[in-house]
């Protein structure tokens, strides 16, 4: 079985405990206005383009069937409306100036590599983290996936935006250790509009899911002007509140390395606004979380 | 108008302040062993003396040693400070700078005998020139006092008939009638020392005693040892803590300790002194983790030296690594982490003749060249080899035909390194012979066992131990280029190999692209089987070479990868490389990944390493790696370095020394070095000032990859 993958990460140390290596899948139903792994939203492969990295040696405009790459004043221009993201041109280049983002690769591939570092799992506690993209949009792979690691005796997280059928969560639930669950916005009306899809059914899968004893971190991104809002953190804190297994709350405050990566996509309707928050502003934001939190608010 | 047999008046240069050259000229015809002691009796009689600080441990501050024309030095037995010869020279009187001229061509001549200075130095070599460390025995002083060496020597003395080994014992005597000259003088000038401490009359009360009397208190044997290291110049602490560790558990005061201890790091620090390795095993096997090493890693908090070697066993207790990590925090990059297991079976597997008690005295030394503490008299980096230097020119020749396939480029380039091996090698023996004969070191002859037994120099095999360790410079380099051809010239057939040797030349001069496709080559240091593979087979064929090769020093030739700073002017000699390196740029640090092209982290860096048959180079494979600052902070963090260190340990590195500092910080030190004064990094094998190092090595530091933790 394959699934399609945009990159295996190790020595990852954000998503779950000790040191571990973290399968990113493509593919995402949200659109969230300020995704930080944008590259991860559409399930096709990409092609990333970085026109600054690009020194001239003219390999593209020649092999590029759908002559999608020209130089103008001296500058490489890429075509995005003819580039069929086929791959052709990327295989000359070897400045990072084309690259393609997303393949398919099997459960043995990535096994494979996730147990590389099987021996310092087995000294620092840690293992291997399913990520996205949404992993339960490529259910089947998933669970395949994670079933191997399982038998390898690996720590399993698992990070969700929840945005599935709960039977998918709880078909899962033997395999993880430790959910990390998103939670984006608590105004059902915001929610649809910052994500493009409904809150109430990831609401609804968490608290079923707590109930099958699953245990959560849950995260949450917050973006100044949309989401950072006393509503919003209270409203974390009284989900929160919720649950029986939750185990942290990670304040996840936005950062804009996500923009260059939109850029490389060819997209340009930035939001100049948004940048990194002051220290100040993620400290008061965990105070107002953690004020009516029963559980500890940490930044993630 | 001088020559080597002129005659320096010795009583013009003791005026003229040189005690050091007017005790070497006065017995011409005695040989150099009486010669060179009786340099050193002068020295500690009319040489400068350090002011006393008011600290409870004396000499303390800077060595008086760095001051005069020819002065004492651990490493080459005298030092010539031609800058303070020529700025002396037009201000004396013209019977004063006769007896000078006279004086600096006697010692050009006695360096001349070593016709080899610098020492295996050939077109491919890089560092090494013959400097040389040593750590001294400072328990058998602790526990024996310097007067039951004199009896020693006065045994070995009245036994011996051949001349040679009674001008050896007669030399000896001389340089004890120095020491002791020395330590009166010191008692004197504490004596009357203006400076009215409380500690002063204690350390009266102690040195009165100590050195020459067995040290009884945990005070009088840090005042013996601390005494010790002036005496020898200011080299190795060594293994501190286990000497220290039965005078402390008689009388166990851990705040007191510390501030002695500290001070006696400020002292080693103030003289650049060097290493110290704590920790480890005992010689029945079980852990030798006291609460002494503690002590020492809490004293040394924030100092730049002693250099801190812990040696670490699976059974290493958690307080000890908390205790380590808290030091790194200080941010002095101390200590570097050594793996027991690993050291003490590639130590055995060297046939070194090594007993078990002596091998459980392991310690860097210098930089962190692998000696025993005591009784070595190990060749500390002797010589290096430049990989890429060689490459260069078996790739000179083998790609002058397209025809060349890439296991003939491999096996041009073992067998060129074969002969640069063995020519180098040879070279060191010569040399080696040369320094038995005409360099004699009198203070290692007293203070390193067993000498004063076997009657013989230091330099002539006196000691017990007697191998030589050296440097191997740019394996990354070598397995990124030999990667880069595989895939680039021989399978992808991108240029011919003629068109890659003009490139080469032409320092990739308009062919960035290809420059660029080479340099996306899989590297060392990404856990990539391929090239790693390379890295394996070409290290062993050398690590193999470099061990079968007959040593006249006895021991063997050990292999090492310790590049300490230069990596940076290694490099500068080599041109352009098949890994897209350009002609100039800095070498591989050491034995871990060419710097920035580790991209896989840091998991994937220390598999590569380990992959590399690292207890054959059991003279120190040194890693560095960087971490952020946040890397010490917080429990996860740790949790996660530590299983970093350890899982590396399991399979089968040897050490990693870490530095704990930000990109952006080192940036800012490039722009303000005012304001960094106090930053230190850790590179090679030791830690330095960021401030030292020259603008092309601050470029490297700041160009490693720097991991996070968490």
């Amino acid at each position: 079985m394959t699934g399609r993958i945009f990159q295996i990460q190790r020595f990852s140390i954000q998503d779950g405990p000790g040191i571990r290596t973290t399968v990113f899948l493509k593919g995402c139903p949200l659109r969230c206005l300020w995704c930080h792994n944008p590259e991860s939203a559409r399930p096709e492969p990409q092609l990333f383009f970085s026109a600054a990295q690009c020194i001239g040696c003219g390999y593209c405009f020649t092999h590029c069937p759908q002559e999608a790459h020209r130089m103008e004043n001296g500058v490489h221009v890429l075509n995005r409306e003819a580039c069929v993201a086929c791959g052709e041109c990327v295989k000359g280049c070897y400045t990072g100036a084309l690259e393609m983002v997303g393949r398919d690769a099997s459960v043995e591939e990535v096994m494979a590599e996730v147990l590389k570092d099987l021996p310092f799992y087995k000294t620092s506690g840690g293992g291997m983290t399913l990520s996205g993209g949404e992993p339960l949009a490529q259910f089947e792979f998933s669970r395949a996936l994670l079933t191997a690691a399982r038998e390898n005796g690996l720590n399993i997280c698992l990070e969700t935006s929840g945005f599935a059928p709960l039977e998918r969560l709880s078909a899962l639930l033997p395999l993880v250790d430790l959910f990390y669950f998103d939670c984006k916005e608590t105004d059902p009306a915001r929610h649809l509009e910052y994500t493009g899809v409904e809150r109430e059914l990831i609401e609804s899968n968490l608290v079923r899911l707590d109930a099958l004893g699953a245990i959560t971190v849950l995260r949450c991104p917050i973006i100044p002007g949309l989401n950072a809002r006393e509503d919003h953190f209270r409203g974390i804190a009284a989900l929160a509140n919720r649950l029986r297994n939750v185990k942290e709350v990670q304040i996840l405050p936005y950062h804009p390395l996500g923009r260059s990566k939109l850029e490389r996509l060819g997209k340009t309707d930035l939001n100049p606004e948004w940048n990194f928050p002051d220290k100040a502003d993620v400290e008061r934001w965990i105070n107002a979380v953690a004020r009516e939190c029963s559980t500890p608010v940490i930044r993630g | 108008m001088y020559t080597p047999d002129s005659h320096p008046d010795p009583r013009l240069l003791r005026e003229a302040g040189e005690p050091f050259a007017a005790g070497f000229c006065e017995c011409p015809e005695a040989t150099p062993f009486e010669r060179y002691a009786r340099a050193y009796r002068r020295w500690f009689e009319h040489g400068p003396l350090a002011a006393y600080c008011g600290g409870q441990l004396y000499p303390g501050g800077l060595k008086s040693s760095t001051s005069g024309v020819m002065t004492p030095w651990y490493a080459f037995t005298f030092t010539w400070n031609q800058k303070a010869f020529e700025e002396r020279l037009p201000n004396l009187n013209v019977g004063t700078r006769r007896t000078f001229e006279e004086l600096k061509c006697i010692a050009d001549a006695e360096n001349a005998k070593l016709q080899c200075i610098p020492c295996g130095r050939s077109e491919h070599s890089v560092g090494g020139a013959g400097y040389t460390h040593g750590i001294i025995n400072f328990g058998r002083v602790l526990a024996e006092g310097l007067d039951s060496y004199e009896a020693r020597v006065q045994t070995g003395l009245a036994r011996s008939t051949d001349p040679g080994i009674q001008a050896f014992y007669v030399g000896l005597l001389d340089l004890i009638a120095g020491i002791r000259a020395w330590h009166t003088r010191s008692l004197e000038l504490l004596r009357h020392s203006s400076k009215l401490t409380p500690h002063r009359e204690r350390l009266l009360a102690a040195l009165s005693r100590v050195p020459f009397q067995p040290a009884l208190t945990f005070y009088e044997a840090m005042v013996a040892y601390n005494f010790v290291y002036y005496l020898d110049d200011c080299d190795n602490p060594g293994r501190i803590d286990a000497v220290l560790w039965p005078y402390y558990k008689a009388e166990p005061d851990r705040e007191a300790s510390i501030a002695l201890l500290s001070e006696f790091a400020d002292n080693v620090s103030a003289n650049a002194g060097w290493s110290a390795a704590i920790g480890g095993s005992h010689a029945d096997g079980s852990p030798a983790y006291q609460e002494m090493t503690e002590i020492v890693l809490a004293a040394t908090h924030g100092r730049y030296r002693p250099t801190l070697e812990l040696r670490v066993r699976p059974d290493m207790p958690d307080s000890l690594w908390e205790a380590a990590f808290d030091s790194l925090a200080s941010g002095n990059g101390q200590p570097a982490f050594y793996n027991e297991a690993q050291y003490l079976t590639g130590l055995r597997e060297s046939e070194l003749g090594l007993t078990e008690e002596d091998l459980i005295m392991w310690s860097g030394g210098g930089c962190t060249e692998t000696m025993i503490h005591g009784c070595s008299n190990v060749g500390s980096l002797d010589a290096g080899f430049n990989l890429p230097l060689v490459l260069a020119d078996t790739l000179r020749r083998m790609l002058a035909e397209d025809s060349v396939t890439f296991d003939e480029v491999v096996s041009a380039f073992k067998s060129d390194m074969r002969g640069v091996i063995q020519k180098v090698l040879g070279q060191l023996n010569d040399y080696f012979s040369a320094r038995a004969l005409y360099r004699p070191q009198p203070m290692r002859s007293l203070l390193m066992d067993d000498c004063v037994e076997r009657g013989r120099d230091f330099n002539n095999g006196g000691a017990r131990y007697n191998w030589s360790v050296v440097n191997v410079a740019g394996l990354a380099n070598i397995a990124d280029s030999l990667e880069a051809m595989r895939t680039v010239i021989f399978t992808e057939k991108a240029v011919t190999p003629r068109e890659l040797r003009d490139v080469l030349e032409r320092n990739f001069e308009g062919d960035e692209a290809l420059r660029r496709r080479l340099a996306a080559a899989p590297k060392y240091g990404n856990d990539h089987a391929g090239v790693d593979a390379l890295a394996v087979d070409v290290s062993d064929f050398i690590y193999r070479e470099i061990r079968a090769f007959p040593c006249a020093r006895g021991g063997r030739f050990l292999p090492s990868h310790i590049m300490f700073e230069t990596f940076a002017w290694a490099g500068m000699e080599v041109g352009a490389t098949p890994d897209g390196r350009h002609a100039g740029e800095p070498l591989a640090d050491s034995a871990g990944p060419m710097q920035g092209r580790d991209t896989n982290g840091p998991t994937a860096m220390l598999r590569s390493v380990a992959r590399l048959p690292q207890r054959l180079a059991i003279g120190t494979p040194v890693l560095n790696m960087r971490f952020s600052k946040s890397t010490l902070v917080g429990l996860e963090a740790r949790r996660r370095l530590r299983s970093l260190i350890e899982t590396y340990f399991q399979l089968g590195g040897l050490q990693v020394q870490i530095s704990v500092v930000d990109r952006a910080e080192l940036e800012d030190a490039l722009l303000h070095p005012e304001v960094h004064e106090n930053l230190i990094v850790r590179i090679g094998g030791y830690s330095t000032y960021f401030n030292r190092l020259s603008p092309e090595l601050k470029q490297e530091v700041v160009k490693r990859t720097e991991y996070a933790l968490g």
